[in-house]
């Protein structure tokens, strides 16, 4: 459909035409076709279902869709209507499945359906499960914003629309002024995506007040999406913008609308290169359609936007530093005052958001402000995606209302920790926010009481712990990141850091004295407090968390030259016990050719000369190699 | 993936990207990001171009380039193989991948095979941490990546299919398994453009057997 | 405006900066990045004091030469937390360039006699205060810039060995607070960034003046002639004196 549409009324009658041909009746299959599932080939899976529903005839919808969230159990089947869940579609015999989806479930009458057994999930006790719904990572999640990411295809603005896209936009070209469409979003209380927090109506407002510099002779603002997702660990926007991008676009209408821009831009990281593509189809699809351009909907109305890509820098997320690599400069952040608010791109009041705050923006401009406000705690409203990883039984994206436990969501939802093994920590903000253990895990999500924990909320990724993470080790490793990532502007950040590193690395590598600790808590608040941007000033975190709720770990390491969770190279000794069967799998693999032994009998490391790679730990089945903490010798 | 651009640089992919963006200093990432398409790198005579088209000092132009990582100044590989560093691929061994690499290939990850066949690389976080660790080889995702699925999936874009990895099972040789695969492990390697090691002699007995 | 530092009540005008308040009330604040010809850049942050919009806010930690001067502000210059704060980052500065006799002056009037932490492989004098690129911008030809990102970052023609824009004007080694910027001047013949230069001899006194590359640029950017830049500060002194002696018309220099 690339007809423009003239109208307010004519976008209705659309929708209305469009909701009217559609048979709620039809059977469709859904195939998940976001990133991760791709990376399980479910592009081959779709179109072997296409072939095979051509060939025998069925009157049946094969559509691909955005990211389903549950990524680890991909590639992700949903049959519609009946909403029977499938998992790991393909993975071992991509003929045999698809054949039996659609002659058992698929062709069959409705209520008549017979279950592929070995595709559907099963609870911890073998119990199989049917529904999408009733699969416990979906039901215990509040899927307001990613309930799109399911049902539509993402490169067709058709779906969108039928599923009540641009309405929101269409009741505030209709019916409201700019004003009223801010003052709805700032009665939501809807609070920035991204990780700081800041309640988006009042820098919308700021923005809107703001002088406008002539460019053109015209007054000019801007609004940005940032979609440079920066946090390891995080992939929420990643599958809002390959699921919904329509739902973004029409966010920043609405916010365009509210603040007076004309133009705005979404800055993509460059590692998701399938975000770009969809949303590069959904703006040349909006602009056919006339929701792009020049008199919108016959409003009058203007606005149009670009897609700029990022090259890889993580301080990029940071929005003066976002500013500058749109300028087409280095990313090197810029101190405050002027806001970006007042003066950002170009020297023009800018409102930059992240993805996920606007794409609630559409729905709360369609539902209402109080509807909005009726979710969450009292501090904030609304939902929260996470990317809920690491060592959890179900790993995918989840949305949940502000309130809910961080319990609720590692065991209700993520199914508690893989292996039955111990949890340990949640780490939470990526490297601008903390690790909590266990006696936190029923504080409630919300901004202000995870950072009164010590932690933050972030742009959502949500990083799961068991007793086999060195919490040293992930303070290390998100210091190295951000060394690598510290765009140099500033002494604290750029020499602070790099000391802050030669200290850890001290302590993981068993070079370290309580004088390290020592130092480490010293550096930590001058970096924290002397550093131009929140990069640098978030830096410590992780470090100053983990020494608050782990400083036993630090102990064991310095003190007791161990790594109790058995990671840390220079102190832990790996040793094959009783369970070897003598299959030499071990020592063929062993690229330091250490590990001696006959076949069939018992293999041995020569532990002085091990490398500790892990290869053998990973290629043997029989669970004979342990990892023990400490160095040399028996205990 | 192209092969490396021959010499002398060809120039003519230039010109179409220089149109497609105004020509001033605002345009300078993204013709930067639309050369290293083209090029796989940044060769230093299409930064100069560029530098003079868009009315910029090739100071500014060197000054912008080497802040993004993704941009490199030296020729890349035919083929990468992308290593995820995020937190998710991290703690679940992403980093013992990249030793697995860095060992096949003789070089750190960042770097180019002498013969310009294989760039290793990390990046930090491609989002697809539920799949974690992900190594991305030559555009393809590798998901719950391990050294062997790696090691397969090189292989297959690199042509090799001749040589196949260590299946697990019992292997032919019998009595001391020091040394065995060694062959094997350096035409690997050689195939990778790292020259073959010398062999090391198989260590025997040196008195260091633990009992337990 | 009025606004308080360490308690003392000054005078400010809209557009000022902390620093320069401070510095006109004789406040003592320490900077390394700073140039008065040249925008702040913010980067040393030794200049940072604390401020406080009411009495009992939390004191904020900002960079003085870039914070705007506010009415009613509180600033305080020289606090426990503060003097920590430029002690560690002149530590951090002197381990990174141990052979900077300004930043071990710095250093020992904060109590650091050395540098405590790890070394670099390589010791170097630059502390990326980016002052050379800054002046090159401004005055010179943007021969120069900062490459790389990080601690990783160096100062450096393009591709290292590009010194084609290079005009001689030596304006990166005479702002450059450690003096690591080599400029060697032997006779006419000056040296830097690897290239060699000709100064030009001024026409007055014949001493070495400016580059002709120099010249050409200033000429360019002026509208002047670019022979007008061949006289030296001492000759453009004599020249002046002479015209003056002739309006007074006593032709052998005595004043009438």
């Amino acid at each position: 459909m690339s007809e423009r549409i003239a109208s307010l009324a004519a976008l209705e009658a659309w929708r209305t035409r469009l909701v009217a041909a559609h048979d709620p009746k039809r059977k469709a299959i859904a195939v998940c076709a976001g990133t991760g599932c791709k990376a399980y080939g479910s592009d081959q899976l779709t179109a072997a279902f296409r072939k095979a529903v051509a060939e025998r005839g069925l009157d049946v919808d094969v559509r691909a869709t955005g990211c389903h969230g549950f990524c680890e159990r991909g590639p992700l089947v949903v049959i519609y209507p009946s909403m029977i869940f499938y998992q790991e579609v393909g993975r071992k015999n991509l003929a045999k499945d698809v054949a039996e989806i659609l002659d058992q479930t698929v062709a069959a009458a409705p209520g008549a359906e017979q279950i592929v057994a070995r595709l559907q999930y099963k609870t911890p006790d073998g119990t199989p499960v049917v529904h999408e719904h009733e699969v416990p990572f979906y039901k215990h999640q509040n899927r307001l914003i990613l309930s799109f990411n399911g049902k539509i295809d993402p490169d067709s603005l058709a779906d969108y629309v039928a599923n009540g896209g641009y309405r929101a936009l269409a009741k505030a070209l209709g019916t409201l002024t700019p004003e009223q469409v801010l003052a709805e979003v700032d009665a939501s209380g809807l609070r920035g995506r991204g990780g700081a927090g800041f309640p988006t109506g009042r820098k919308w407002r700021f923005c809107r007040e703001a002088v406008a510099p002539l460019v053109n002779g015209v007054p000019t603002r801007y609004v940005v999406c940032n979609a440079d997702e920066g946090d390891p660990g995080a992939f929420m926007d990643r599958s809002v913008l390959e699921g919904n991008p329509h739902g973004v676009l029409e966010g920043l209408l609405l916010g365009a609308y509210a603040i007076g821009a004309r133009e705005g831009y979404v800055y993509v990281r460059n590692e998701y290169p399938l975000a770009v593509q969809r949303l590069t189809k959904a703006i040349a699809d909006a602009r056919a359609a006339g929701l792009l351009g020049a008199d919108l909907l016959g409003t009058g109305f203007a606005f149009d936007v670009h897609v700029t890509r990022g090259a890889g820098a993580f301080v990029c997320g940071e929005e003066t530093a976002l500013i500058g690599s749109v300028e087409g400069n280095r990313g090197q952040p810029r101190f405050r005052p002027p806001y970006p608010a007042v003066s950002g791109l170009w020297g023009c009041p800018t409102t930059i958001n992240n993805v996920e705050t606007w794409v609630n923006v559409p729905l709360i401009v369609d539902r209402g402000a109080a509807w909005f406000a009726g979710i969450g705690t009292r501090g904030s409203k609304g939902t929260k995606i996470f990317s809920l990883v690491g060592k959890v039984n179900h790993t995918g994206l989840v949305e949940v209302p502000m309130g809910a436990t961080l319990r609720h969501i590692v065991e209700q939802i993520g199914g508690g920790i893989q292996g039955g093994r111990a949890f340990k920590a949640v780490q939470t903000g990526g490297p601008s926010g903390g690790c909590l253990p266990e006696p936190m895990l029923d504080l409630e999500v919300d901004f202000d009481t995870l950072t009164a924990a010590g932690s933050m909320m972030g742009s959502g990724g949500m990083i799961v712990m068991d007793d086999r993470t060195c919490m040293v080790d992930v303070a290390r490793y998100f210091i190295d990141f951000l060394i690598q990532e510290s765009c140099g502007k500033c002494t604290p950040c750029r020499d602070g850091l790099i000391q802050m590193g030669h200290l850890l690395h001290a302590v993981v590598e068993g070079r370290a004295t309580r004088a390290t600790l020592d130092r480490l808590e010293a550096l930590a608040p001058v970096v924290r407090d002397a550093s131009l941007c929140a990069l640098g000033q978030t830096a410590p975190n992780p470090v100053l968390s983990t020494l608050k709720y782990f400083r036993h770990e630090y102990l064991a390491h310095i003190d007791h030259r161990q790594c109790p969770a058995g990671v840390c190279k220079a102190l832990i000794t790996y040793r094959v016990n009783a369970r070897c069967t003598g299959c030499t799998v071990c020592a063929v693999q062993c690229p330091e050719k250490v590990i001696a032994g006959e076949k069939k009998g018992l293999h041995v490391i020569a532990e002085d000369r091990c490398t500790r790679c892990g290869v053998c730990h990973s290629v043997c089945t029989f669970g004979a190699v342990d990892i023990l903490p400490g160095r040399g010798g028996k205990e | 993936m192209s092969a490396l651009p021959a010499t002398p640089l060809d120039l003519a992919p230039l010109e179409p990207i220089l149109a497609r963006y105004p020509a001033d200093r605002r345009s300078l990432v993204m013709v930067l990001q639309d050369v290293q398409a083209a090029w796989h790198y940044l060769p230093r005579e299409v930064l100069n171009r560029v530098a003079e088209r868009l009315a910029v000092p090739r100071s500014h132009v060197y000054h912008v380039a080497t802040f993004y990582k993704h941009f490199s100044l030296t020729p890349r590989g035919a083929h990468t193989c992308t290593v995820c560093m995020g937190t998710a691929c991290h703690v679940r061994g992403a980093g013992l991948l990249v030793e697995h690499l860095e060992r096949r290939t003789g070089m750190k990850a960042g770097d180019t095979t002498p013969d310009g066949r294989l760039t290793v690389e990390t990046v930090n976080c491609v989002g697809a941490c539920a799949l974690g660790p992900v190594v991305i080889v030559d555009g393809q995702y590798v998901g719950s990546a391990t050294a062997r699925k790696v090691d397969r999936a090189l292989e297959a874009c690199m042509g090799h299919a001749e040589r196949k990895p260590e299946d697990s099972g019992i292997t032919s040789n019998g009595g001391d398994s020091l040394g065995a695969g060694t062959d094997r492990q350096a035409s690997s390697v050689v195939a990778w453009g790292r020259p073959p090691d010398p062999q090391t002699p198989t260590a025997s007995g040196d008195g260091k057997e633990d009992t337990e | 405006m009025i606004l308080t530092i360490n308690g003392r009540p000054l005078a400010a005008t809209p557009g000022e900066t902390l620093l320069q308040v401070a510095r006109r009330a004789g406040v003592d604040l320490p900077t390394l990045c700073h140039h008065e010809g040249l925008e702040a850049w913010g980067g040393c942050r030794l200049c940072v004091v604390e401020v406080r919009r009411r009495p009992d806010d939390a004191p904020k930690v900002v960079p003085s030469c870039l914070q705007p001067a506010e009415d009613g502000v509180r600033v305080e210059t020289h606090t426990e937390h503060l003097l920590r704060i430029r002690a560690t980052l002149l530590d951090l500065l002197l381990t990174r360039a141990p052979d900077s006799d300004l930043i071990r002056r710095l250093a020992v009037e904060h109590g650091v006699s050395d540098g405590t932490f790890e070394p670099r492989p390589e010791p170097t004098s630059c502390i990326l205060c980016t002052l050379c690129t800054r002046a090159c911008a401004a005055v010179g030809a943007h021969a120069i810039s900062t490459a790389g990102r990080g601690a990783e970052g160096e100062v450096s023609l393009p591709f290292v060995d590009d010194a084609d824009a290079c005009v001689g004007c030596g304006s990166c080694a005479a702002v450059c607070p450690t003096g690591c910027i080599e400029l060697k001047d032997a006779g006419s013949r000056r040296t830097i960034w690897g290239r060699t230069f000709e100064r030009v001899p001024c026409e007055v006194t014949g001493q070495p003046t400016v580059t002709r590359e120099y010249a050409e640029l200033l000429a360019r950017r002026s509208g002047l002639p670019v022979d007008s830049f061949f006289v030296s500060d001492e000759g453009r002194r004599r020249q002046t004196a002479d015209r003056v002696a002739g309006l007074v018309g006593v032709g052998d220099g005595r004043v009438a």
